[in-house]
């Protein structure tokens, strides 16, 4: 029997906007092709620098404020200044860092363009410096107990989930991670989701209770993890001399909750179907198999 | 003695004891007709009619609350064939009477289970009471 510990867990989550738009304009006087930067009316606060935008010409014309871009909508990482500027970039980590290598080249734009605009990521990355989370799920119980009996009788009905993630607060990427990891999310972004009024605080999780390559007595490539998609309802920070900062952030889960094992393998099936374990002699290794025609 | 509570209840009508009740209730009133006269000094009633009518919830489940409901919701027009005689009981005591179904509802909610929501009003006078 394998003992799980509390350092086998991590949490991935995922930016989301689930269908929420804006639709606005983007002017000729919006655009700043020295600086490449452009900007369009939206609340402040509501675009989060590392989100990745889905931009789109209502009108069906190209998004030509994008030098040499002839669709009329496409996906990039953006990076907003305190003022509202938005720039572009085609990857997470530069555009969370601001670097101006990376930066999309713009053009002032021939035209109005209406555009709408919709938050849109489908990568995963690690929540950084998390020292706890826990995840309740309970299902709702009716009581259907009818007068003449003695022993109460219920009937489950819906399923619902909550949970709390506590991490060390943090506000600055690292542009120089040690261990060549991709850049994770910080505790930033949920204080900035939960205030994030128009376009909602939804986030896609996976909470992992056992990962891969982690925990003795438990087979290299196992994981169980959570996954589900969530609101973020509170975020707490509170300084004491002496202590640590840390967020405390408390969800809600919206719709389905899955709990997802993966056990791989770790034999080789012979034609005869006897069995060959698979031994490896260190942590990170890996098979590679060539296909004979 | 003991105390009475809902595994004590039940609801029979026609004779056949219906399933899955979660509760009834019953009311009963007697008019009060004023006769106060001049000079007196405090108001004065005399009984008129007696009305009673009540509820009952049953769970949806199977046929439970078809018999009830079909009193009311139906394609054809009720008769005075649809009237009932309901014992409504509560440990060893009852009350006995004919009623007739005036409010079935039907209701379904996110996170609950189904009920049928039963009124009648009782005619006549009572058949029996057993308090």
């Amino acid at each position: 029997m394998a003992v799980i510990l509390g350092n086998s867990g991590i949490v991935e989550l995922t930016r989301s906007s689930i269908d929420e738009t804006f639709t606005s304009d983007v002017n000729p006087s919006d655009v700043n092709p020295t600086k490449n930067s452009f900007s369009f009316d939206f609340p402040l606060g509501q675009l989060l620098t590392g989100d990745q935008l889905e931009i789109k010409a209502t009108d069906g014309d190209t998004l030509d404020f994008i030098t040499g871009w002839t669709y009329p909508d496409g996906k990039w990482f953006i990076n907003v200044d305190p003022v509202g500027g938005i720039r572009l970039y085609e990857d997470f980590e530069g555009a969370v860092n601001g670097e101006i290598t990376g930066r999309v080249d713009l053009q002032l734009p021939s035209r109005d363009i209406p555009i709408e605009v919709k938050v849109q990521n489908s990568f995963a990355r690690c929540l950084a410096e998390v020292t706890e989370f826990e995840l309740n799920t309970s299902r709702d119980a009716v009581d259907v107990t009818e007068i003449g009996e003695e022993f109460r009788q219920q009937f489950g009905t819906l399923i619902s989930g909550s949970g709390t993630i506590g991490c060390f607060f943090e506000y600055q990427q690292n542009p120089c991670g040690s261990d060549g990891s991709v850049t994770p999310e910080l505790a930033l972004y949920m204080h900035q989701l939960v205030i994030r009024q128009q376009l909602g605080s939804e986030f896609k999780a996976r909470l992992y209770l056992v990962r891969r390559g982690t925990g003795s007595g438990v087979d290299f490539d196992d994981e169980v993890w959570y996954e589900f998609n969530a609101w973020v309802t509170n975020v707490a920070i509170a300084f004491e001399p002496t202590q640590l900062v840390r967020s405390q952030i408390q969800f809600v889960t919206n719709g389905l909750i899955q709990l997802k094992v993966k056990t791989a393998s770790n034999y080789l099936l012979q034609e005869n179907d006897d069995r060959i374990l698979l031994e490896r002699n260190q942590g990170t290794g890996y098979l590679e198999v060539e296909q004979q025609e | 003695m003991s105390y009475l509570s809902g595994k004590d209840g039940s609801i029979t009508y026609n004779g056949v004891k219906l399933a899955k009740v979660a509760s009834w209730t019953l009311s009963s009133q007697v008019e009060a007709l004023e006769v106060t006269s001049l000079e007196d000094f405090a108001r004065d009633y005399t009984p008129g009619l007696k009305t009673a009518s009540g509820s009952c919830t049953i769970w949806m489940y199977d046929d439970a609350a078809t018999a009830l409901l079909s009193k009311v919701i139906r394609t054809d027009n009720p008769t005075d064939a649809d009237k009932l005689t309901m014992t409504l009981g509560f440990g060893a005591k009852s009350v006995t009477f004919t009623s007739m179904i005036t409010n079935a509802e039907l209701a379904m909610t996110v996170g609950e289970v189904m009920q049928a929501q039963i009124q009648f009003s009782v005619c006549g006078d009572m058949t029996s009471v057993v308090l």
